[in-house]
């Protein structure tokens, strides 16, 4: 193989896209070719970098408009089902068939609504018989039913680390669901009640205490930055703490941890901030170079302090 | 059905015959990974929220066409690129002022520069800027066919061939561009002191 070829093949090896003796032949030539080597060695190190980025997820909000649409969608399917109905039984009145007009829809109904029970533990059938009579009304459609039970509202809720609100969840916004009663009929009923589902609820459950952890977390943090701007090192290094401890998930962990260091730094304690640094590097690995000088400089800040 | 289980293109199909539930798991199995990659590709919050919201009101409006001919994420990242070659094309983030761009008055200052708070940061204070922004302002800086092979490539995991039906170019193009990618990148960050060690 010559570098050539190498140049060729980098990426479909880069990326393992490639066949096993292919694969071999460019590690061989970058083995004996230092040019190609440190071609490789340093497209490796960019996917390496780009790997340590921290993962960011959309907010919650940033979900409702699309879930008010797919609610809309919904109902334009619904729209067409009663066209349908209506077209197929206006049809057979017109030709003077009431009898079969009746059991026709009544059947179109009947297969409409097993099919969509399949599909669905909350389906659109239990939507359409839901306004003809309080009977059917989906069972914990109902925002006091539903809530009647803290946890079949929220799975999981009663082993859930501190510390998030108990009642947060009943501010969920996908659960806000006004009573039948209280709103024009069939937008209450069609406009976002929760399914039942307890594997819906507990994913609606994990999705609102990430964002709320998130959100929680970054409070502490600001307040944690700001307190040491203002050089109460003992505060912010609480703040940081709590983070590290009950938060471990922060999307800012990274920053987290080097503030914390920073802090006990500040004290004195040595060991724990260079502690501190080496989770950095645990955490991220791909930023080992940066860090290391430093935890070497803290190291050395106090002779013996730290083996 | 299975939800978690479920392939995508299987869970776009229920979603067509007005399964809600499959659209959600859907959304629920990619809106981290699209959401990370128009972050990276366009790096301007206030629009990546918008277009993060845009591309899945166009995922909804358009699933009615949708044929598993391709696989799901061809579809939906073809839906992406055209929807930012729309925003390229109204000028909307361009438009704006990047605080990344380079500040007229000071040789290797940008805006961010000048409009940041002057106290370092805990990153600024033992390495300069972090690794993150400093990998963000190379990918902004390179080529944008290539950054786009790149991050379709890193943020998604398509392969070659996928990005190639995606982008609409030969898998050759693809590799091309993802080579001049790696390298420009690598090029800006020796600039800025990270690589080469």
């Amino acid at each position: 193989m010559n570098c050539g070829e190498f140049n060729d093949l980098l990426p479909d090896c880069l990326y393992r896209e490639v066949k096993t003796a292919d694969l071999q032949e460019v590690m061989s030539h970058q083995m004996a070719c230092s040019s190609c080597r440190k071609v490789w060695e340093a497209a490796r190190q960019m996917r390496d970098l780009y790997a340590s980025l921290p993962v960011l997820s959309p907010s919650s909000s940033l979900l409702e408009p699309i879930y008010a649409e797919l609610n809309r969608s919904q109902k334009t399917v619904l729209a067409g089902f009663v066209d349908f109905c209506r077209t197929f039984a206006t049809g057979l009145i017109a030709g003077g068939r009431l009898a079969p007009a009746l059991m026709g829809v009544l059947m179109v109904t009947a297969t409409y609504l097993l099919a969509t029970s399949v599909n669905s533990s909350h389906s659109l059938a239990s939507r359409i018989v839901s306004p003809l009579t309080p009977a059917f009304a989906p069972e914990g459609g109902l925002r006091d039913q539903l809530f009647s039970n803290p946890m079949e509202a929220a799975p999981g809720f009663g082993v859930t680390a501190q510390p998030v609100a108990r009642d947060f969840a009943q501010n969920l916004p996908s659960l806000r669901t006004v009573a039948i009663d209280d709103s024009p009929l069939m937008d209450g009923v069609l406009s976002g009640l929760p399914t039942r589902d307890p594997a819906d609820l507990a994913q609606k459950f994990e999705e609102r205490k990430r964002a709320l952890m998130e959100s929680d977390a970054d409070a502490l943090m600001m307040r944690g930055r700001r307190l040491k701007a203002m050089g109460r090192v003992d505060l912010a290094l609480k703040d940081f703490e709590s983070i590290y401890r009950f938060y471990p998930e922060y999307s800012y962990m990274g920053d987290v941890l080097v503030y914390r260091a920073q802090c006990y730094a500040f004290q004195g304690e040595v060991e724990k901030a260079v502690d501190s640094l080496t989770d950095f590097v645990k955490k991220y690995p791909g930023k080992a170079a940066l860090m290391q000088p430093m935890i070497e400089e803290l190291k050395n800040s106090v002779p013996h302090a730290v083996d | 059905m299975d939800y978690q289980a479920a392939k995508d293109e299987d869970l776009m199909l229920a979603y067509k015959e007005g399964d809600r539930r499959a659209f959600e798991a859907l959304l629920s199995r990619h809106k981290q990974s699209v959401y990370n990659y128009l972050y990276r590709f366009l790096h301007k919050p206030e629009i990546v929220d918008e277009a993060f919201q845009e591309v899945f009101l166009r995922v909804l409006k358009y699933a009615s066409t949708y044929t598993p001919t391709a696989k799901f994420t061809t579809w939906l990242f073809t839906i992406i690129r055209n929807f930012c070659i729309d925003l390229s094309r109204r000028g909307k983030f361009r438009n704006m002022k990047s605080l990344d761009q380079p500040a007229m008055d000071e040789e290797g200052a940008t805006l961010g520069d000048k409009l940041a708070d002057e106290r370092p940061g805990p990153a600024e204070i033992i390495a300069g800027q972090t690794l993150a922004e400093k990998l963000q302002r190379a990918l902004d800086v390179i080529n944008p066919d290539q950054k786009e092979v790149f991050l379709l490539r890193e943020t998604q995991g398509l392969a070659f061939e996928e990005i190639a039906s995606v982008v609409d170019v030969s898998v050759n193009t693809v590799k091309s561009r993802m080579r001049y990618a790696l390298t420009a990148l690598q090029e800006e960050l020796k600039k800025m002191g990270i690589t080469d060690r």
